[in-house]
């Protein structure tokens, strides 16, 4: 493009030049032209300026010697101003002709001089006088006619150099301004021709940039000439380019950031570790093209590195179980002293992470960090590809939200356990309290009622002594029978308001429910009832063996009770914790869902005539003052489980 | 009031009469005698005037006159400072007039003298005094010696007192070269000129030479003494002589000494003179009386 404006340019330059030469020769010729008419205008006043001196001195001559005669001095002048005027003449450049009339001239003007000196300094006869004086005239009207003619011709020649002149000025007026109309033409055709190869390119240009503004990212346009325009799009083609492998990269970016993004808010999510620890390793798998991902989790209690979930491509591993020492794996960690580290066949770390566990060319360690400990790490197996940077960055943003999560979900077990403790307890306070409020009422409305009970069964055994009739005794045997249970309710209402100190004794609590099965074995039989016991060992513990014989009782009675139709009653023990637990399962009709928060309450009953309503209330009340605890389960139609837990007591 | 005015224009008029009286101190005229053809002696001498103006810073007018003898009478008349007179002329203005001599110009072959020559054509048959009777004789100046003083000397040793009877006419042309063009042109056949004066026009005309010869020569007298005026200040008049006589050391001067076909100029001294003593005794002419 450089080269073809330099070219048009050039041109138009060579046209402008060429205009400017013919220009330039046409002024000098015009001016030398005007030159020649100014001098030729010049010469006709250096003419004028001779005849009129010449006539000036012809006068003198005519006037030496008279009264009007002028000083000599002034005839020297004036002749002088003649020479001078004949000699400006000659001083001209004439053509042979004009100096050969001009020679004569000078020749006259001297011999004129000389006639003239001749007579003005001659002192003789008046005749000679008279002589010299026709000879000087005579020479003086020659030379008046010479100049005269020479004016003449002159003025002629003068004439024709004008006409000459003028005549030449129009010719190059005329070739001007064609020179100047070709160029213009030129110009116009070269400014088109410039403008079309300029703009054509630009336009293209202009459209791809169009393209890539509204996200044509890669768009390239197809330039071939000008070689200007051609680099311009080159260099377009390039950056539309580079945009969009930018932009492949952004979004590559964003879409990591994205997936990590998901794995650290599923890991988040989900508040069971197991769930964390998977969402983690699939998280991983989805980041990194490799054949197997492995997690290993420490545990202090034995300082080992335990593998917990892997994903492999096909069957890499070797066993499932592995454990690495703490020690080993802390070595290799500090190490490498990194978030993470790439590790290859010959490396002795990777020898001792592959062992006989797995075969692997490259592993990538991806260290899992809480708090500044070391809390994990991952193996990933054979990674194809190179892991950049930012992988990494990413990877070890997930292992430590990981690690986080983990943390969190400790926090949240941990929490969930505290909230269900202090349920229980609130609960249990609720209970105490409820229990305590009932339990006061039941001793004042049972002493209340004793009194009149007593009289009641009194009086009715002194009818029964009088002679009555058979009627009115089964009438008395009713109101006996019926003042009995009244008097046997009150007395478990005293037993249930009154706080007996515990008696406790170190009591076997498989032998104590050895001693209740076989007291309520008959019951158990009648009603088809298959008994299933599962006794662990336990240990003795301090307890009331009495009260604990009445929970036992209550509990079986309650599961025979919920199995008329016969059933299986499951009655185990064992050790939980620091508990003994008891659990007393039916497969009775169950407890309804509604009532199973009530049924430790005093006088809730589901027996209706059959029961009292606090069998369960007292045995809560004897567990909760061992320091143990009680729980049900129940579902209906299928069954209820009572699980006591009982701390095991020494004596100090 | 009028007082006042007729004060002021008094005041205004003596002004201008001193300025005028001043500028007219400041302008120095030399006169020149027609020598030659007047016209080329006044051009010879101008170069001078130009050099001398900027050398003295005051303006030199030259001005000519028709005869040499009219510079006597007008070297008062014009109020002139100086002129180049002749050696008869030199003598006469000395002798009447309050001027002294200054400087005698040097030709390029370095004399400062010349002679006088008679001359006639060569055609003429004149070869000696004897034929010269009859003739139309043309001198130039009764106020000069090489062109009348010595022609008259010469015919009068050669027994010839009357001019007027011995000749056919005899006339003044004024100036030597038109006595010698008087000669060539045929208007006389016989001439009396001043020697640096022929041989300068017969340089310009070599031709001339084969037309006329010389019959008789004066002794060498100096070519013109440049006379000063007495009254002019005392250091203008050396200055005026010590430029003239330095002229030849200064280039400006050489280039003017040039243009005069000069080579410079040599003071001049009353000996310079004597030879126009010497002729008046010859011929016995009281110089006081004598008529030019």
């Amino acid at each position: 493009m450089r080269n073809r404006i330099i070219k048009y340019l050039s041109i138009i330059f060579i046209f402008f030049s060429m205009g400017g030469i013919i220009a330039f020769i046409s002024t000098q010729r015009v001016t030398s032209d005007l030159k020649v008419l100014i001098n030729l205008h010049r010469v006709e006043t250096f003419r004028q300026d001779l005849i009129i001196n010449i006539k000036t001195v012809q006068n003198n001559l005519f006037t030496i010697g008279t009264t009007f005669g002028p000083e000599l001095d002034i005839i020297v002048e004036n002749v002088l101003s003649l020479d001078k005027a004949v000699n400006r003449c000659l001083e001209c450049h004439h053509s042979s002709e004009v100096t050969g009339k001009l020679d004569r001239l000078r020749t006259l003007v001297e011999k004129y001089k000389d006639a003239l000196s001749a007579f003005i300094t001659t002192t003789a006869n008046p005749e000679r006088i008279h002589r010299l004086k026709e000879v000087a005239a005579e020479i003086g009207n020659l030379l008046l006619q010479d100049a005269e003619e020479m004016t003449y011709f002159a003025h002629q020649k003068l004439q024709y150099k004008t006409e000459k002149a003028i005549e030449k000025v129009n010719k190059i007026r005329e070739l001007l301004i064609l020179v100047l109309f070709i160029t213009m033409i030129f110009g116009f055709f070269t400014a088109m021709a410039l403008t079309r190869d300029i703009v054509r390119p630009i336009e293209k240009l202009r459209i791809a940039a169009e393209k890539v503004a509204s996200g044509e990212l890669g768009y390239s346009v197809d330039i071939s000439d000008p070689p200007e325009f051609a680099h311009l799009g080159e260099s377009f083609n390039k950056m539309s380019r580079s945009l969009k492998e930018q932009q492949e990269k952004t979004l590559e970016y964003v879409s990591k950031l994205r997936e990590l993004h998901r794995i650290t808010l599923s890991m988040h999510l989900v508040t069971e570790k197991k769930n964390i620890i998977n969402e983690f390793v699939k998280g991983v798998v989805d980041v990194i093209d490799a054949d197997g991902v492995l997690l290993f989790l420490y545990n202090p209690d034995h300082d080992l590195f335990s593998l917990e979930q892997f994903i492999t491509k096909k069957s890499y591993l070797k066993r499932k179980e592995i454990k690495y020492s703490g020690e080993i794996i802390r070595k290799i960690y500090q190490g490498c002293g990194k978030k993470a580290t790439m590790l290859y066949k010959n490396e002795e770390a990777l020898r001792a992470f592959s062992e006989d566990n797995f075969e692997a060319e490259n592993l990538y360690v991806l260290w899992i960090k809480h708090k500044n400990k070391l809390s994990g790490f991952l193996l990933i197996i054979n990674v194809k590809g190179t892991i950049t940077g930012e992988d990494t960055r990413i990877l070890s943003i997930i292992a430590n939200n990981f690690a986080v999560a983990i943390e969190n979900t400790l926090l949240y077990e941990d929490i969930k356990l505290q909230m269900k403790n202090l349920k229980e307890t609130q609960d249990q306070l609720i209970q105490a309290a409820k229990l305590a409020a009932i339990g006061e009422l039941a001793a004042t409305v049972a002493h209340e009622l004793n009194n009149p009970l007593t009289t009641i069964l009194g009086y009715t055994e002194l009818i029964k002594e009088e002679e009555i009739s058979e009627t009115i005794k089964k009438d008395l045997d009713i109101i006996e029978a019926e003042s009995l249970r009244a008097r046997d309710i009150v007395r478990q209402l005293l037993e249930f308001s009154r706080k007996r100190p515990l008696q406790l004794t170190e009591l076997d609590i498989n032998e104590t429910l050895q001693e209740v099965i076989k007291f309520l074995s008959p019951n158990i039989k009648k009603s088809s009832i298959k008994l299933l016991t599962e006794f662990s060992p336990l240990p003795n513990t301090l307890a009331d063996k009495d009260q604990i014989k009445q929970v036992f009782l209550n509990l079986i009675n309650n599961a025979v009770q919920a199995m008329p139709e016969g059933g299986v009653l499951t009655i185990k023990t064992g050790l939980q914790d620091s508990n003994i637990f008891i659990e007393v399962s039916d497969t009775g009709i169950g407890i309804p869902e509604d009532i199973l928060p009530r049924i430790f309450e005093p006088f809730f009953t589901t027996k209706k005539e059959k029961g009292t309503g606090l069998g369960l209330s007292i045995s809560y009340r004897i567990i909760e003052s061992h320091g143990g605890k009680i729980y049900v389960k129940s579902q209906k139609g299928k069954g209820t489980t009572f699980k006591v837990l009982l701390p095991i007591k020494k004596h100090v | 009031m009028k007082r006042v005015i007729k004060g002021i224009l008094v005041s205004v008029f003596s002004l201008m009469v001193i300025f005028n009286a001043y500028a007219q101190d400041h302008t120095l005229l030399i006169g020149l005698i027609p020598e030659q053809n007047i016209f080329r002696q006044f051009q010879r001498f101008l170069p001078l005037t130009e050099y001398l103006s900027k050398k003295i810073d005051r303006e030199v007018k030259l001005t000519i006159l028709s005869r040499y003898g009219d510079i006597i009478d007008r070297f008062s008349s014009r109020n002139m400072d100086g002129a180049f007179f002749g050696v008869l002329t030199g003598y006469l203005a000395i002798k009447k007039m309050d001027v002294e001599p200054s400087v005698v110009p040097i030709e390029l072959d370095g004399s400062s003298e010349t002679s006088g020559y008679i001359i006639v054509r060569r055609d003429s048959g004149i070869e000696s005094v004897k034929d010269m009777q009859g003739k139309v004789i043309a001198f130039v100046d009764r106020a000069t010696v090489r062109g009348y003083l010595f022609p008259i000397i010469y015919f009068k040793r050669h027994g010839i007192n009357d001019i007027k009877t011995f000749f056919k006419e005899f006339y003044f042309t004024g100036s030597n070269d038109a006595s010698v063009y008087a000669v060539v042109d045929g208007r006389a056949d016989i001439g009396c000129v001043k020697a640096n004066i022929y041989e300068a026009i017969l340089a310009r005309d070599p031709t001339l030479r084969k037309e006329l010869k010389i019959i008789a020569t004066s002794p060498l007298m100096p070519l013109s003494v440049l006379c000063l005026k007495k009254s002019l200040p005392e250091k203008l008049k050396t200055k005026i002589t010590e430029i003239l006589l330095n002229m030849k050391n200064d280039k400006e001067g050489k280039e003017v000494l040039k243009r005069m076909e000069l080579k410079g100029f040599r003071r001049a001294s009353m000996n310079d003179f004597k030879v126009v003593d010497d002729i008046f005794r010859e011929l016995n002419i009281d110089p006081e009386t004598y008529r030019y």
